[in-house]
Formats: C-alpha cells, structure tokens, sequence
C-alpha cells in the first residue's frame, strides 16, 4: 500500500513537471502569412487568413508619397534619424538606377536579420532544449538562437555576422530573444539601413495551435529615432497538405560564374 | 498485491526508453575529411601513428593509374574520361565544374567531408546535417516518407534522404542527387547515384558515417569510405560555427 502510493505520487509528480516546465516545439516547416510584417497598431497580427482578405484595399493615399511628405516612405516603416534618411535615399538611388550594390539577396548573400524573418519562400524551425534553428529558403540562410545560457564571447562580438547572435530564453510559452553582433550592411526591413548599434528582441509563441507569431523590436539609438517594433506570422505545414517539405535554394546557380 | 502491475509498467516504460535512439545533435569537426577505404586502419587514434604511407603515388601517371589512387571510386570509361576533363580545367584554373569555389553546396556525398565543421539537428522525425562550407543543408526524414514523383524530377545538391533506426545506427538512403556533384574530391557520378549510410557513436563523442555509393552507369563497383567526427565539448568555445556567407567572395552579381 505504502509502495503503491509512493510509486503514484511519483507518476503523478513526474507528469505535473512534464506538464509544467516542457517549453512548446516549434519544429516544423512554415510560410508566412504576413512576409512584409504589421504594425503593431494596425489590426490584430495573424487572424485567420481569410480576415485579411475582407473589406476593401486599403486607400491608396501611399501611391504618391512624395507630394505627402512621407519622402516616399510609408507611415509604419522605422523612424530614421537625418543620417540614416540620407543613407536611405542613397540606396534607394542605386536601386532605382538597378544597382545591386546594397541588395544582399540579389547577390546571394543572407537576407540578414531581421528582414529574414519575413520568411518569403518557408522557413523550417529545428528546436531542441539547447538551441533553436531557423532556416530561410531564400537563400539557404541559417540562425541559431542559443538557450543555453550562454552568452557571445568577444570574438563574435568583433565579428558581426548577418544572422547575428541570438540567445532566448523561455517565458512560460514564449520564447523570448535577444539578437547583438550583426553586420551594419543588412536591412531592417525592405531596404531601410541600421547601424552597427542596433538590436533585437523578440517574443516568438503559438498565438493558436499551427500559427506562430514574431512579436520584434528593433531598437538602434544611431538610425531610428525610436524603436520599431513589427509582428510576423506564420502558419505551419503539414505532410497532410504536402507542402512541409523546403527546397534546397542554390542561390549561386543564378550568378555569373566565379572568375 | 496491486502494486504489481505499477511496477511492471514502470518496468515497460524503461525498457521503451532504451529503444530510444541516440541523439547525434551538436557541432562536430571531422577527423579524416577526405574519408578512408574501408580496408584501411582503423578510425581514429591509430591515424597519426607510424611513418607517413609510402610516396608510391607521387608519379602516378608511370604506375599506371591513369592519376587516380587505388583506393579512389573505380570508374567506367565514359566517366574516367568525364573525370580526365574536368583534371584538366581544374589544372588549367577554370572553377567550371567546381561547384564550391562557385558557391554552391557542395553536393553528396562530397558534402559528408565537412571540413569546416558540421551541425547536426535532430528529432523524431527529421535529422539535419548542415556543413559551415558554404551553408549547405542536407534534411535525413525518419517519418517514413518517400520521395514524391516531384522530388524524384527535381534532383538537388543534397538529394533526397531516407532514415531509420537499427538498433543504435541511423541507415539512411539517399536518391535524387544532381548529376553535377561529387563523389568524393572531382570524381564525377550519373544521375543513377544512390547512397546508402550507416551512422552512428562509435564510441562518445565520435560520430561514424559508413557510406556507400552505387551507381551503375559511373562505377565498376560500389565504393566505400568512413568518415568520423568528433563532436565539440559545449563551452570549448568550438561549438559554435559561423556563417559562411560565400557569395561574399564572388564579385558582384550582375
């Protein structure tokens, strides 16, 4: 009898605990919903699809930006500070005159975070307790977010890279991260610049089963005149649909041969 | 009395969990990239013991072997030629069929030589080899999928991968690989390529992968070779890889 109860309390402790602390898995392949993201205070992030597709198209009081004042950038995109409107402008010159000078992707380089959280072409999440991977199509691009604990030695901080360094950590279901050390060549978003102050954070759950959520902020003292924060979607494949399965992207094969 | 069937079902419980296989995930460097004959010295310490293997190869074009070492994949004519040419743009500085210097993945089942390092992500359903050479990406699916008529028309550098379990080895195959990879170094292969793995901890810490390529139209018989890893002890500072971000070498995309 004592043996009995004994043995109970411990299946029963074992699965309050499993119950309790196991954070959700994310694993799995997605597409967005939202690639271009939302901001914050427009309608609710990730409804179902079909809400987004209601009512009428949004006014088309963006179509002439300049004689607006918005020098051709929508009210949602990041606040830059002078120095980095000029930069912006400056890029957008060269992409008009169709350079790919500023464009990574064109040039087969990662996306660069967090504009690759938009995800474009699928993205696959690979998760265990230590490390949680996300993998963009576009590109082949890869980023590791430690949960370990630990933390970027000086070396990475010296060398900044286009995925950055993430750490997270679990809040309950969310994963909460925090992103340093990337490369000041990257983009925000579209092709709105950074500079190499810049960082992240980011709240990452299952706003329902199947549909996960990336609540970011971007925070850069240098660029921005405050943070902007973004919300990006995604829904989950699944091998009943057949589409849960990435294609290697190969970008190089698209280029001029090496010489 | 009736805690017996409790017990035994614990006892259940724990033999189930011995079946659970055995989690290759973390960061490993290889300790023999270019891979060994299987006829050759045992993997690991004997490596770096004895005097260096005898110079018997250093004129190779007088002994015979037409260039290629004995323990090389054994080719059929039309594909000892194919090799031939691609020597030669190799010596003569074209990167033409030399798929890394032009950024590309580097294919199987050259990519299994992970000389930069290699990151292993695994669960139930899928393990993920990913080489820092040149951010290369190879899926293994343990669910028991096959291969869709789509998959099987649309071959790819890392082709497509089949695992599961024996015991504590992952026997994976692999089908639909680019004809244009690599089996090993610039030996050429068709599009009748299959690759059959056997992975497994040979002992902790050391990641073994058996492979054996077939490929009836570009081989006399099927060829063999073991690689090994170690896995990097986490806070080495070595379990971290970094991005390569290739294309940043290549000069700018047209």
């Amino acid at each position: 009898m004592r043996l009995q109860n004994t043995l109970l309390g411990l299946i029963a402790g074992a699965v309050m605990l499993s119950a309790q602390e196991v954070p959700p898995d994310f694993s799995g392949v997605y597409y967005p919903i939202n690639p271009f993201g939302q901001f914050r205070g427009g309608p609710a992030a990730g409804g179902p699809a079909s809400a987004q597709r209601q009512g009428p198209p949004p006014k088309p009081t963006a179509s002439a930006p300049l004689s607006d004042g918005s020098r051709g950038r929508t009210p949602d995109e990041p606040l830059l500070t002078p120095e980095y409107m000029a930069k912006w402008e400056m890029i957008s010159k060269t992409r008009i005159a169709g350079s790919s000078e500023y464009d990574l992707t064109a040039k087969c380089l990662p996306p660069g975070m967090p504009a690759m959280m938009n995800m474009a072409y699928g993205m696959e999440v690979m998760q265990n307790k230590d490390k949680i991977t996300f993998f963009s199509e576009l590109n082949d691009a890869l980023r590791r977010v430690y949960l370990d604990g630990r933390k970027p030695s000086q070396k990475v901080l010296d060398d900044p890279t286009y995925a950055g360094y993430s750490t997270g950590h679990w809040e309950g279901d969310t994963l909460v991260v925090e992103t340093v050390a990337l490369r000041d060549n990257t983009f925000i978003e579209g092709f709105t610049p950074h500079s190499d102050q810049m960082t992240l954070h980011e709240r990452i759950r299952f706003k329902e089963p199947g549909l996960l959520e990336d609540r970011i902020t971007v925070t850069d003292p240098k660029a921005l005149t405050k943070p902007w924060e973004t919300v990006k979607t995604y829904r989950r494949a699944t091998r009943e649909k057949g589409n849960d399965e990435l294609r290697e992207f190969a970008c190089p094969e698209g280029l001029g041969e090496a010489k | 009395m009736r805690a017996t069937p409790l017990v035994l079902g614990l006892a259940t419980a724990a033999a189930l969990c011995a079946q659970t296989p055995p989690d290759f995930s973390g960061v490993y460097y290889p300790i023999n990239p270019f891979g060994r004959f299987v006829g050759g010295p045992a993997a690991g310490a004997g490596q770096r013991q004895g005097p260096p293997p005898k110079p018997t190869a250093s004129a190779p074009l007088a002994d015979g072997s037409q260039g290629r070492r004995p323990d090389e994949p054994s080719l059929t004519p039309e594909y000892m030629a194919k090799w031939q040419t691609i020597s030669k743009t190799l010596i003569a500085g074209s990167s033409q069929y030399d798929l890394t210097a032009r950024c590309l993945p580097p294919g199987m089942p050259a990519m299994m030589s992970m000389f930069y390092g290699m990151e292993v992500m695994q669960n139930k359903d899928k393990i993920t080899f990913f080489s820092e050479l040149n951010d290369a990406l190879r899926r293994v699916y343990l669910d028991g999928r096959k291969p869709s008529q789509k998959v099987l028309d649309d071959p790819t550098y890392a082709g497509y991968s089949m695992g599961h379990w024996e015991g504590d080895t992952l026997v994976v195959d692999t089908v639909a690989v680019r004809d244009d990879t690599f089996i090993e170094g610039i030996t050429p292969h068709s599009d009748q390529m299959t690759v059959h793995e056997r992975i497994r901890l040979k002992e902790p810490g050391l990641l073994e992968d058996r492979i054996t390529v077939t490929d009836p139209k570009a081989l006399t018989k099927p060829w063999e070779t073991v690689k090994t890893y170690r896995k990097a002890k986490p806070g080495s500072g070595t379990d971290v890889l970094r991005e390569f971000a290739c294309p940043e070498g290549l000069s700018e995309a047209k």
